[in-house]
């Protein structure tokens, strides 16, 4: 005759469901916070420039001076015809120093100008508004970060920087990279679902020097990426892909665009210093697989 | 409203000037005189010499060989000549603006003639009637009445006419556009230009003289190789020095001929003078200071087998051709800077007057033997400043003495109105001539800031002649260049209502914000889409407006042959200026306000 007591049939399946429910929880546990984990990993980036063109677009710059300032609407009884574009050389004539900018942002006009102007540049349609009850110190500070990344006004660049970045432009790279390579362009597919900035800290976790810089404009994509499957997943599935430039960059291009970057580095400075995610995403994306 | 702005803009512009124009570099004492020019009375008792720092003419007696008396005249007196009786001496004064008429039997000026900007050249007709005078800073000729001082025409001429000169029948005035390679011939009755003479690579075209059957006219200049990289000095492949004849009686004809020598330059030839008999030419060759004696009948026989257009260029080019048939001679002027010579026929003489030595040397017309030293004044030491003002014209510190500072940047510091393509900024990017006049405050140095400074740059100035820069050389042209002589602006205050709008405008338009008071300057690099692929750069210096007139043609490549043109033709982007929208009026404004800065 059998001997034995009943519980002793109960407790295997009562530790048994405990475990199962313990690692069960744990399990999802995981789960979500991986999961959170790869959203937050995928977060936008978010830089002073990129803030400052979100102010822009709430403020309704865009709608007289074009998307990214590129260039005005008509305005019909000022001396040209058009609200003026923000590129370099056009703001050059209207301020004299970034105060001036934010003179114009937030009274319409600099003081300099206030007495001349009217009766000497015509009164158009469309006259600048002033802003100072409207915006913030800090959206103003972001926005000039971004006045500065579309205008380049006022900005030390020693010479070859200052031709890279005249190559980048006539290259188109800032159609996708955004004024001045502030980024933020959507791209569906792929790892954030925007195209990188050049100055910000995500930078630095897919350009890790400048020979692999230069493998992403002349080839597209540097081979350590290229190798791990996870980043390639990434790069096969995005969009709009990283056009390979080496048949269009003379090697003059090709040290004028570095010299470019590397000013633009600089300056970015802390922002762009690579963060703790940097190592974080080393587990996903390992540097040994580099070339 | 409008006066309001008017006021505040002239009041603006006249604390820019007073800032610009508060004082000149030239040390107050000792007092220089440099002798600029000189003439020999028609009775040959008596030579003139005009001082252009000491504002004076120096009356010396041939025979005795010395200064008899001093006549005071206008600031900065350029050139001078005798009306055809032989009473009148008109002197030519060009900062102020007018002709002074010395009458020479009394020793003093008796009346003055109004002149355009910065009269140089002064041409008494033959009849006595009529004085043409070149005016350098208004480019014209002016046409005066001399018995009434009534202004008859101004004559639009070319760049920079400095010296003019009447054909023998007075039938028409020559008049030699130091900057613009070319010689504008007017029929003196009508005062219609007849014909502008091209002169190819001919530059700074200084004093001629015509032939008494008035068929040919000599004209001293360089010529500038300015189609070439600045690569080789040696053969004049940069400049090379001599004279040009002239056929009158053929439109388009003109033979050019050096006085260089293969190993040796003729550097900057300047004052010319023809035997009355036309068979002697004699030419003064300031940046090595010497004069040339030319046998005039081999130079036409020469001239004469040289025909076709490449003959003409291979001529240009020959640097052994006029010292190897012995057809000129060079002989040593006897004291430093030979910018002006006459001849005393009677005694069979040359008179030299030697621009930093303050002295006339007399030589012999035919050895060119030395045969008298004048002193114009008690010597003194030279000055710093003023040893640099002669070693920037001075071609012995040059390589085989092809040229001097001046060669390219005139006496005054300012520009020979050509592109060249230096070295120090790759090849194939000519650039303008930069005035040396604003570079003392205004670094960085040339177009594309290749230099850190003027210093910097006049080292590299130094190099550029073919030495190692020398320390002593370089504090002297520092001194000069960095305290440099700024000529007043005859135009300021002419229009004052024109000029106050066009201040207004210049604000306006946003030409003070990169050209603010009181240099004119930013002192940065701007890109305004003026860089060509051969450039290597977008980006140029910003230029100090200071004497923006004296320094066409404008823009880094001297792309704009006028002030207007900088707005109209070449400003497409609206960037130089907003100036898209100006009215003709307006426009008018600005410039007439730019060319009084």
């Amino acid at each position: 005759m059998p001997r034995g007591n009943p519980t002793d049939q109960t407790r295997p399946s009562r530790w048994r469901g405990l475990v199962v429910g313990v690692v069960g929880a744990g399990l999802i546990l995981c789960l979500v916070g991986g999961g959170l984990y790869l959203l937050w990993l995928r977060r936008a980036e978010s830089t002073p420039a990129l803030r400052g063109q979100a102010v822009a677009l709430k403020q309704g710059c865009f709608a007289c001076h074009g998307a990214d300032g590129r260039g005005g609407v008509a305005d019909p009884g000022s001396r040209n015809g058009f609200v003026p574009g923000w590129d370099g050389p056009t703001v050059a004539t209207l301020a004299a120093n970034e105060d001036e900018i934010r003179e114009w942002i937030l009274d319409g006009q600099p003081a300099r100008l206030r007495q001349v102007a009217s009766a000497h540049t015509g009164t158009g349609l469309v006259p600048m508004p002033a802003y100072r009850d409207r915006i913030s110190a800090r959206e103003l500070a972001d926005f000039m970060s971004y006045f500065r990344a579309v205008s380049a006004f006022g900005v030390e660049m020693p010479e070859p920087a200052y031709e890279g970045r005249k190559v980048a432009d006539r290259l188109g790279c800032f159609g996708c990279h955004g004024p001045g390579g502030i980024g933020g362009s959507p791209n569906p597919g792929s790892f954030k679902g925007t195209v990188p900035a050049w100055d910000g800290a995500d930078f630095t976790e897919l350009v890790r020097s400048d020979a692999e810089l230069m493998e992403w404009i002349l080839e597209g994509h540097p081979q350590r990426l290229w190798k791990n499957p996870a980043a390639r997943l990434f790069l096969e599935r995005q969009i709009v892909g990283m056009p390979a430039y080496r048949r269009h960059l003379s090697a003059d291009d090709q040290a004028r665009l570095l010299a470019y970057f590397q000013w633009l580095r600089n300056q970015t400075g802390a922002q762009a210093k690579s963060d703790d995610s940097h190592h974080i995403m080393g587990l996903l994306l390992p540097s040994e697989v580099a070339p | 409203m409008k006066r309001l702005v008017l006021f505040l803009a002239a009041g603006c512009a006249s604390w820019a000037f007073g800032l610009t124009n508060g004082s000149t570099g030239r040390p107050a004492s000792p007092v220089d005189l440099s002798p600029q020019a000189i003439c020999v009375a028609p009775d040959g008792q008596r030579a003139y010499v005009v001082n252009a720092t000491a504002n004076s003419v120096s009356v010396v007696d041939v025979r005795a060989r010395r200064v008899v008396g001093t006549i005071p005249v206008g600031e900065r007196p350029y050139h001078a000549a005798f009306s055809p009786d032989a009473r009148s001496l008109y002197v030519s004064c060009a900062w102020a603006g007018k002709v002074d008429v010395i009458d020479v039997a009394q020793s003093r000026v008796v009346r003055s003639l109004p002149a355009g900007a910065e009269p140089n050249g002064v041409v008494p007709s033959r009849d006595g009637t009529r004085l043409y005078v070149a005016n350098a800073l208004s480019d014209d000729l002016s046409i005066i009445d001399v018995a009434s001082g009534r202004l008859l025409a101004d004559v639009p001429v070319g760049n920079q006419p400095r010296f003019a000169t009447e054909t023998p029948d007075g039938k028409r005035v020559i008049v030699a556009n130091n900057l613009g390679r070319s010689l504008t011939l007017i029929e003196a009755a009508s005062a219609q230009v007849l014909e502008t003479r091209d002169l190819g690579r001919c530059s700074m075209l200084r004093q001629n003289a015509c032939t008494s059957d008035g068929r040919w006219l000599f004209l001293a200049n360089l010529v500038s190789h300015d189609e070439a990289p600045t690569l080789q000095i040696e053969r004049g492949w940069i400049h090379s020095n001599g004279f040009t004849i002239v056929d009158l009686s053929r439109p388009g004809h003109r033979v050019t001929m050096l006085l260089d020598h293969l190993l040796r330059g003729a550097a900057n030839p300047t004052g010319l003078v023809l035997s009355a008999d036309n068979r002697r030419l004699y030419i003064s060759l300031a940046g090595v200071h010497e004069i040339a004696f030319v046998d005039v009948d081999a130079a036409l026989a020469l001239a004469a087998e040289t025909v076709t257009p490449d003959q003409v260029r291979r001529l240009q080019e020959n640097v052994e051709i006029l010292e190897a048939r012995g057809i000129a001679k060079r002989h040593e002027a006897g004291g430093l800077g030979p910018r002006s010579l006459a001849l005393s026929e009677a005694t069979g003489e040359v008179w030299v007057a030697n621009y930093f030595s303050d002295t006339v040397t007399v030589l012999d017309a035919i050895t060119g033997e030395l045969r008298a030293t004048i002193p114009l004044g008690p010597s003194h030491e030279r000055s710093l400043w003023r040893q640099g003002e002669l070693l920037s014209t001075d071609a012995r510190m040059c390589y085989q003495n092809w040229f001097s500072c001046v060669s390219c940047h005139q006496e005054d510091g300012t520009v020979d109105g050509l592109n060249w393509d230096l070295a120090n900024d790759g090849l194939g990017n000519p650039k303008s001539a930069k005035d040396l006049i604003n570079g003392h405050d205004t670094a960085p140095a040339m177009w594309g800031a290749v230099r850190a400074d003027l210093n910097d740059g006049v080292a590299g100035g130094q190099r550029f002649e073919g030495y190692v820069a020398d320390a002593d050389r370089q504090r002297a042209l520092m001194t000069y260049f960095g305290n440099p002589e700024y000529a007043p602006n005859p135009l300021r205050g002419r229009h004052p209502e024109a000029e106050a709008r066009g201040a207004a405008l210049f604000v306006a338009t946003g030409c003070s914000i990169c050209h603010p008071a009181p240099l004119f300057t930013d002192k940065k690099l701007h890109d305004l889409g003026f860089g060509t692929k051969a450039d290597y750069r977008s980006r140029f210096d910003t230029p100090s407006l200071r004497s923006v007139l004296r320094n066409g043609p404008w823009l880094h490549d001297g792309r704009a042959k006028s002030l207007h043109a900088v707005f109209t033709e070449h400003n497409p982007q609206d960037v130089h200026g907003r100036t898209k929208g100006l009215t003709k009026q307006e426009l008018d404004d600005l410039i007439t306000y730019l060319k009084t800065l």
